[in-house]
Order: structure tokens, then C-alpha cells, then sequence
């Protein structure tokens, strides 16, 4: 008995740092951000609240509109890789003929870095005038989303049995409507955390952003590097700017936490 | 409905109908930019300078003649390999916790095991930053918190005999979580009827842990370590945020060599070149990955 809590007191001990470890960067960033230009450093002065960070980036010309792109394009990328792949995991998991090598050989696309695709994007978009445009990032942004969209929602469809659907056949429904109006409403929690994880992969992205947009399709993460000056980045406003663009995701997050454990190890384990 | 009707009802092209769409935007958005990627490689091609021309395979014999290019093979090798096994170790000694903990029913280890996860939100690009700003020299927190228990101050990532080391400290704070929530969803996927019988018989905990647990858990342990593999292979951030490849070329990663000389010197035939051999590389990995799940996969 005695042993036992004194294995539970490590234990606790053992958790708590490595929850303390893993929260504590966020948290100093954040509290950073509410702190004067000049302290941020060594040490913070929580006395010193202050606004001025956010005020500067707020104000910054381009501000509302790079975040409002950034949501415009990753919601557009989700939405198109999550309706193909809807249809894709269908035709890979519920017909008789399986296609099992098709679906590894979608998987092994995925792993393709991005640093091969992104000069050729660069040359050929110059070329049909998709450079600096919404669109033309949310193409490339499917090299990423579509892979895993299809390959998380097959994981969701295959663990679900086979006779649901076969009533409905035998009455008659389309492949279509048992997609529609069975399997997708099951699959819905499942479906809805494959959505968001996506949109964080592509809400994140730096480097495509980077090299194909420079102003009408400025994203978030770009317009954050006006604060790298060449004597050093402004902390501050980068901070500010941080603990903004990290709202979308952290909500996102939150509406799918009860399935998060699972949706993290499934790809994986299954 | 007839025969012929629900003999059709999940025949192979209404299968490939449904697949389709995707695969022509993936052949699109991955076939084309390959063959181009491919094709440029062969051109000795400056954007700056204008000149274009054929250059066969000059490129890649360019890159594995240059006297630097073992260092960044090395230097890789060491951000790679450091930084997954530092994640898996410290990623399965906090699974195993967890899991402890969650078995046991203490209170607050459901909590735990979300806030661990909190460095997966943080773009990597940001995170970068966090800890440029951890590693600066005079403002830093990492040099004040030394300063503040009586230690000197140290270079972080401006001393090309430890830069390396600091980032891989900052990709194994940010990734360590991805390796936990892989390893304890396999953990607890373990069934439970094996670890309860040897239990009976007298086996201690860390005895089934590692003669039975560890092994039943080995494909997730393959695909773990791979994946991560080849996330770090594909890294750019912190490299492209904190150093730069600097001191010297003491952190140029093999992906940040085919940015900079893509992107930064314009050498577009080279860089095409450099990530063609990053996308090998990478592929080996997954070739081994994809190995590892298919087996899994076909073992059920």
C-alpha cells in the first residue's frame, strides 16, 4: 500500500513536469506578448501589462486581410480534400474488389517533401498567372490534405460493418445515397476530426505560402516575417501576432476533444 | 431489383468511379510537378544570370563532388537520428506514465494527457521563434535562467560545436508529444488478456513491459520512429528561423541546402537537383514504413 503511493507520487511528479514542460513555451510566448518590447527576454515583469504589441500588429497594413486569406484558402483546401476523400475512401473501402496497394501508394505520396514540389508550383503558376492567388495555393495545399483526408477517412469507414449498408441495398438505395445518408452521418465525429486537423496542416504551412504568394494572396505566417528586421526580430509583435493566428486552431481543437486521443494514434496504429 | 442489379452493386468501376476524382488531382498536383522537378534537375539553370541550358546529370555530380556536401550529410544524420531518439525515449518513458496513471484512475491524468499535446498546435514556424528568442545571447531566457543559478551564459546557437544540439532541444520539446499520443494509443490498444495471464503468473511489471508488451508493440513502434524519421528529414523551420545553417555550415541540414540554393541563390537547376536527393532519401524511410503497415495491415 505504501509503495503504491509513493509510485503514484512519481508518478504525478512525472506528469505535472511534463505537462509543465510542454504548455510552458506557449505560455511564455503568450505572456510575452502582453509585455512591453523592450522586456522581452530573460525575465518578464507580469506587473507591466500592456497592449501596445497587439496594437502595432493590428494596425499593420495587411493584417486583417492575410489572416482573413490564410482562413479563406485552409478552409477551401479542407473542404475540397475532405469531399474527394470522402468519395475516394468510399471506392477504396466498401466495394467488393478492395484496393489496398492503391490506397498504400496514396500514403506514400503523401511523404513527398515539399521542397520538390514547390519550385515546379513556382515556375508553372508564374506561367499561367495562378502566382499570388488564393486558388493557386489551395491547389498546393491538396499535395498534403488530400493524402491524409483519404487515407484517415478509409481508416473510419473500414471499422464500420458492412450489413448497415446492406439493408439499405437490398432496398433499393444508390451507392450515392448509402454514401450520403448512412455511412457519412455514422463517420460525422470522425469525419469532422479529420476536418480540422487538416485545416491546422494547412492553416500552419510556411513554406508554400513563402514562395507563391508576395500580396494578394498574403497569408499570416509570411506577413509575420515583416518583423524580422536585420538587426533581430521584433519578439513582441511576433508574439502578439502567434498567440493570435493560434485561436482558430486551439477552438478547432476544443470542438474535437473527446476524439483527439484517437484521431492522433489511428493513422498509426490500425 | 434483380439479379444482375445487386450482382453490379460493388463492382470494380463503380469502385474506381468514386476514386477517380481524386486521382486525377493527385496525378495533377504530383506527376507534373515530379516530371518538371525531374527535368530541371538536368538543366544548369541560374534565374539570376538567365542562362539555361542542358546539363545532363552535371548537377548531381556537382552536389556529391562538393567538398561540403559530407558535412551535410553528417550534420543530417546527427539533427535526425538525435532528435527521433531523444522523442522516442522521452515519448514512451511519459506513454508508459500516462498510461500508469490512467489505469490507476488518478485524477488528473486525463488532463495531463491532453496538455502534453499542447506543442502540436504551435505552427512550426512559431515555434522557431519561441525559441530563437529562448537561445539569444544577452536577452535570452535560457541564458538567464543559467545566470540566475550562478552558471555562465552559453552560446546557444552562435558556438558551431553546439548549434546543432540546440535545435534538436527544439524540435524534441515540440515533437516528443507526436511520439507520446502515437506510442500510448498503441499501448492501450494492446490486448489486455496476454499482459493479464503472465500477470498471474508471478511476471513483475517491467518484466512484461519488455519481454511481452515491447514486442507485441513493435510495428507501432516502427511506424513511430519512421514517421518521425521522415517529418525531420522534410524540416525546415527552425533551421530556416533560428540559424540559418550558421554558424559556419554547422547546422546545414541536406532540406535547408536545397532551399538556399533554390530559393536564396537562384540556382534553380542545383536545388532541383539537391531536392531530388532529399525526396530519395526520404523515400527510402518510407519505403520501409509503408513495409511495416503493410504487413500490420494484412496481418489482420
Amino acid at each position: 500500500m505504501h509503495a503504491r503511493s509513493l509510485q503514484n507520487f512519481f508518478l504525478y511528479v512525472l506528469g505535472i513536469f511534463a505537462a509543465a514542460m510542454a504548455m510552458f513555451p506557449l505560455v511564455w510566448a503568450t505572456i510575452s506578448s502582453f509585455t512591453p518590447d523592450n522586456r522581452i527576454g530573460g525575465e518578464l515583469d507580469v506587473t507591466a501589462w500592456d497592449l501596445a504589441n497587439y496594437e502595432q500588429v493590428m494596425s499593420e497594413q495587411d493584417f486583417w486581410a492575410s489572416l482573413l486569406h490564410s482562413a479563406i484558402v485552409s478552409t477551401g483546401a479542407t473542404a475540397a480534400a475532405i469531399f474527394l476523400g470522402i468519395l475516394a475512401a468510399f471506392g477504396l473501402t466498401r466495394f467488393r474488389v478492395r484496393f489496398r496497394r492503391l490506397a498504400f501508394a496514396i500514403l506514400a505520396i503523401r511523404m513527398v517533401p515539399g521542397i520538390v514540389l514547390v519550385l515546379p508550383f513556382y515556375l508553372l503558376y508564374r506561367n499561367v498567372g495562378l502566382l499570388d492567388s488564393l486558388f493557386g495555393l489551395g491547389v498546393t495545399y491538396l499535395t498534403f490534405a488530400l493524402p491524409f483526408a483519404i487515407w484517415m477517412i478509409s481508416g473510419f469507414f473500414e471499422s464500420i460493418p458492412f450489413e448497415v449498408e446492406e439493408a439499405a441495398a437490398l432496398d433499393g438505395a444508390s451507392n450515392w445515397m448509402i454514401l450520403w445518408r448512412i455511412l457519412v452521418p455514422i463517420a460525422m465525429p470522425a469525419i469532422l476530426t479529420t476536418a480540422v486537423l487538416t485545416f491546422i496542416f494547412c492553416w500552419n504551412d510556411f513554406l508554400f505560402a513563402l514562395i507563391l504568394t508576395s500580396q494578394k494572396a498574403l497569408t499570416f505566417l509570411p506577413l509575420l516575417l515583416r518583423y524580422v528586421l536585420p538587426q533581430g526580430p521584433l519578439y513582441g509583435q511576433i508574439f502578439a501576432g502567434s498567440t493570435i493566428f493560434l485561436l482558430p486552431p486551439l477552438i478547432g481543437l476544443i470542438l474535437i476533444r473527446r476524439h483527439l486521443s484517437t484521431a492522433f494514434g489511428l493513422g498509426a496504429v490500425k | 431489383m434483380t439479379g444482375k442489379a445487386s450482382r453490379d452493386w460493388r463492382s470494380r468501376g463503380r469502385a474506381l468511379a468514386y476514386i477517380l476524382p481524386s486521382l486525377l488531382v493527385l496525378a495533377l498536383i504530383f506527376l507534373y510537378p515530379l516530371g518538371e522537378a525531374f527535368w530541371i534537375s538536368l538543366q544548369r539553370w541560374n534565374l539570376i544570370s538567365g542562362v539555361k541550358r542542358w546539363g545532363g546529370l552535371y548537377n548531381y555530380a556537382a552536389i556529391f563532388t562538393d567538398p561540403g556536401f559530407p558535412q551535410v550529410v553528417r550534420v543530417t544524420f546527427v539533427y535526425s537520428t538525435l532528435s527521433v531518439a531523444f522523442e522516442f525515449a522521452l515519448g514512451l518513458g511519459l506513454a508508459l506514465a500516462v498510461r500508469a496513471g490512467v489505469r490507476r484512475g488518478l485524477p488528473g491524468f486525463a488532463l495531463i494527457r491532453v496538455l502534453v499535446l499542447a506543442p502540436l498546435l504551435v505552427a512550426p514556424l512559431l515555434w522557431a521563434f519561441y525559441f530563437r528568442a529562448f537561445y539569444s545571447p544577452q536577452f535570452g531566457l535560457f541564458n538567464a535562467i543559467l545566470n540566475g543559478i550562478g552558471l555562465p551564459s552559453v552560446l546557444w546557437v552562435n558556438d558551431a560545436d553546439i548549434a546543432i544540439y540546440s535545435l534538436v532541444l527544439a524540435d524534441v520539446w515540440q515533437w516528443t508529444p507526436f511520439m507520446f499520443s502515437i506510442l500510448l494509443a498503441g499501448l492501450l490498444a494492446l490486448p489486455s488478456d496476454v499482459v493479464e495471464a503472465a500477470r498471474v503468473d508471478g511476471a513483475s511489471g517491467w518484466r512484461i513491459l519488455l519481454s511481452i508488451e515491447l514486442p507485441m508493440l513493435r510495428p507501432v513502434l516502427l511506424v513511430a520512429i519512421l514517421i518521425r524519421t521522415i517529418d525531420s528529414l522534410r524540416y525546415l523551420d527552425l533551421v530556416l528561423v533560428i540559424t540559418q545553417g550558421g554558424p559556419g555550415r554547422s547546422t546545414e541540414i541536406l532540406n535547408y541546402l536545397a532551399y538556399r540554393t533554390s530559393f536564396q541563390e537562384f540556382q534553380l537547376g542545383r536545388g532541383a537537383a539537391l531536392s531530388f536527393v532529399v525526396f530519395a532519401l526520404v523515400m527510402v524511410v518510407a519505403g520501409a514504413l509503408l513495409r511495416v503497415m503493410w504487413k500490420n495491415a494484412n496481418a489482420r
